[in-house]
């Protein structure tokens, strides 16, 4: 005879998932269609489960005090065929079903049925997205008294209903991580962590190009001071941005708000974390006289005793991820700024002089712009990039 | 001209015949609504599920006193006023279901259904969005010359709380459109009590405000509904102007099945108010003998087997196919360009 599943029920529109309070039937007994079956509780009221149709209990599969997705099978009623036919009902796949050993499966499991089940057979159901691309006011409630964001959820496969990730699943995942070694991350990692993921929420791009140093190499031999490549890049988009400053605006809503000073700032690499103190007004100065301020202040960054008027408003940043032998990246622009250019580890390379008609070696670096794709194009960006890399094959008039 | 007795007789047994019909569709509303509620908590049923017991003694009063060509915008909680305007089982349980046979084609939510060119207007909002609707049908019939016809539209008590409410109660004064609205003052906006939602005495008075005729009710009488509103919906049909209706009454239900309802004051279930119009009406038709045990029996065990035969039949109807539907507007689709084809109300989702 077929056996008839007892669904969880969506009970609310926010409700993922319901708790099983006690059973009012037991199985073998005889019951009778829309008659109540099982007690359940979410998070607003409990409420009670009724019968699909008139037939026998055949079992119950859900545990007591435990919490189970919507459209879980909670248990099997065996009706006739007639009846069964008669009201089209949804017959459970014979065999496993109705079996002891096993039992329907918790929120949280990983049930692979968790979801709503059609009314009427084949009803589109909602599309079966796993993760944290829903929260319930629930979680999101339990999120915040823990200090959580939804990207710290990115590696939990939701249970519940298309997928979301129920509380329980979220429990179970905090429980997971607390038998794992768990210490503090840094107040600057944290706050790295936030500067970068609310950056995350806009589209960013990359370009980047070759900039060859040897110019700049020659021009070390002959100045006192000797201005770095990096410092080079800087005062370069400084002079760029000073002649067209709108790729370093801001969107915001449909405006495009424009620097009101061209305020460069530059990573330093601190302890567990990025400094970026800033150089004011660097289109202002020559090359060789933001070498002294520029050294003055990496060394206080390294040391964290950067004075407070030292760090923000800057409306551009430079990064010298060259330091690290890198030759690319593609880091991302701070969330207050549009722009972050980035220096690559110089190295050697074959140049063709169409003069002497062969390879000859040259220092050579990459240049990369990372921007919000919002603000500026590839072609904006890429204009800029090259007015830069222009501006760097002539450090002495930098 | 026939003697007074007799023409108090025929009276009497026309309204006999009304509270007969009455009593019926309330009762067909009622076991409708406890059905909905039993295939919600089985899961049955997709979206939200909002019954209106306590209140099926005025809607159904609405329902019976219009006639074919009228309006009307019922709420959430007008099972019983729909059926008494012509809406069948078959149309509210399709919906329910998500049937692609159902009037919506499994397209819209529960509470959204209706066939507008039989004026039966498919909400778009329990909260006031409807009177302006109507308004703007009667002005319509108004322009076409077309006379004589009346529309209602429900409220509750929230609602009047609402500009929508406001805006659309004094252009119909000012228009003196033939509207009757009626407001089921239930108590509760969903968990905010009336308390928090009025400082007037009675909803009556914001009527008045705006010069517009008004009459209370106790809305758990049947016999008091069907006279108010049927008397109310006679003096807009015959160019009284703008009517409205205040029924007091108590939800016997959540907001919606999802919601338990703890928050009611159980003073208030004990009141007058609490009383369920069904089981008072009943009571009244035995006592004066307008109905008898044996017929009671079964006529319940004839709706009962309605809403079982239908929930069944509909049970194995096909689901809607969202790529083979026609996604204009159900009503309307003949205005969409290209679209000949489609005539209009309840035309088959298109063939692909
Ligand atoms: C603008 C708006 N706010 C809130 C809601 C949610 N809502 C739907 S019905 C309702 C309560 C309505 O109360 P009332 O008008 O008294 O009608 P009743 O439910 O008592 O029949 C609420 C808050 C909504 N649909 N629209």
């Amino acid at each position: 005879m077929p056996l008839i599943p007892i669904i969880m029920p969506q009970l609310g529109e926010s409700i993922a998932e319901a708790n099983i309070v006690s059973y009012l039937v037991q199985p073998g007994q005889e019951v009778a269609a829309d008659q109540n079956l099982i007690e359940v509780e979410t998070n607003k009221a409990t409420m009670t489960v009724t019968s699909p149709c008139t037939g026998r209990l055949m079992d119950l599969t859900g545990r007591l005090q435990q919490s189970y997705p919507v459209g879980a099978v909670l248990g099997h009623i065996e009706a006739s065929l007639q009846e069964a036919a008669r009201l089209g009902l949804d017959v459970a796949p014979v065999a496993k079903s109705g079996d002891a050993e096993h039992p329907a499966t918790p929120a949280g499991n990983g049930g692979s049925h968790a979801r709503v089940q059609p009314t009427v057979r084949g009803l589109p159901v909602p599309a079966n997205a796993r993760g944290a691309s829903y929260l319930s006011p629930r979680l999101k409630a339990r999120m915040t008294e823990l200090g959580l964001h939804a990207a710290d959820l990115s590696g939990v496969a939701g249970s519940g209903a298309a997928g979301r990730v129920t509380v329980e699943d979220f429990e179970k995942f905090i429980a997971l991580l607390e038998k794992q070694k768990i210490s503090d991350a840094s107040s600057m990692r944290v706050s790295v962590a936030d500067a970068m993921r609310r950056s995350w929420t806009r589209p960013i791009a990359h370009v980047g190009m070759p900039v060859c140093l040897d110019p700049l190499f020659a021009y070390r031999k002959v100045s006192r001071p000797k201005p770095g490549p990096a410092l080079c890049a800087l005062r370069a988009l400084a002079v760029a941005l000073a002649e067209n400053s709108a790729p370093a605006g801001r969107l915001v809503g449909s405006k495009i708000v424009h620097p009101s000073a061209i305020d460069i700032g530059f990573a330093v690499e601190a302890e567990d974390g990025v400094l970026v103190p800033v150089i004011r007004q660097a289109d202002k100065k020559s090359l060789n006289d933001l070498v002294a301020p520029y050294n003055e202040l990496v060394a206080l960054a390294r040391e964290r005793k950067l004075p407070v008027n030292a760090t923000g408003g800057s409306i551009a940043t430079v990064t010298n991820f060259g330091t690290f032998g890198l030759e690319w990246a593609t880091p991302i622009p701070l969330p207050e700024q549009t722009l972050v250019l980035g220096m690559g580890a110089a190295r050697h390379e074959p140049h063709w002089d169409s003069v002497k008609a062969q390879f000859v070696p040259i220092m050579e670096a990459n240049l990369t712009l990372s921007f919000d794709h919002r603000v500026l194009d590839g072609g904006a960006a890429g204009r800029l990039l090259q007015r830069i890399g222009e501006l760097m094959r002539e450090p002495e008039k930098l | 001209m026939s003697p007074p007795v007799l023409e108090a007789r025929a009276e009497n047994a026309a309204f006999r015949k009304t509270i007969l019909a009455a009593f019926r569709f309330m009762l067909l509303a009622r076991l409708l609504d406890d059905k909905f509620a039993a295939l919600y908590r089985a899961g049955k049923i997709h979206g939200g599920v909002f019954l209106g017991r306590g209140q099926e003694a005025l809607s159904v009063s609405i329902g019976i006193s219009l006639k074919k060509n009228d309006i009307f915008a019922p709420l959430i909680r007008d099972a019983a006023g729909r059926l008494a305007f012509g809406e069948t089982v078959l149309d509210a349980v399709r919906t329910h279901m998500g049937s692609a046979l159902g009037p919506m084609r499994g397209r819209d939510g529960n509470v959204h259904r209706g066939k507008p060119l039989e004026g039966s207007l498919p909400m778009i909002s329990h909260l006031g969005a409807m009177i302006s609707v109507v308004n703007g049908m009667l002005f319509a019939r108004r322009l076409q010359n077309r006379h004589g016809t009346v529309g209602a539209a429900s409220i509750g008590d929230g609602a009047t709380s609402t500009g929508a409410f406001h805006e659309a109660l004094n252009q119909a004064a000012v228009e003196k459109l033939p509207l009757v609205l009626v407001v089921a003052d239930n108590q509760y906006a969903y968990s905010t009590p009336t308390s928090k939602q009025f400082a007037c005495e009675s909803l009556a008075d914001r009527a008045i405000g705006y010069g517009v005729e008004v009459q209370n009710v106790d809305g758990t009488d049947l016999f008091a509904c069907l006279k108010t509103l049927g008397e109310a919906v006679l003096r807009a049909r015959h160019g009284g102007g703008p009517q409205m209706v205040v029924a007091r009454l108590l939800r016997l239900c959540g907001h919606g099945e999802h919601d338990t309802a703890d928050y009611v004051d159980p003073k208030l279930k004990n009141s007058p108010l609490g009383r369920d119009c069904l089981k008072a009406a009943e009571e009244t038709l035995l006592r004066r003998e307008w109905l008898d045990a044996s017929t009671l029996a079964s006529m319940r065990r004839e709706v009962v087997r309605e809403i079982d035969e239908t929930v069944a039949q509909v049970q194995r109807e096909p689901a809607p196919d969202p790529f083979a539907e026609n996604w204009t507007a159900i009503s309307c689709g003949h205005l969409a360009e290209g679209d000949e084809g489609n005539q209009g109300d309840n035309m088959p989702a298109r063939k692909s």
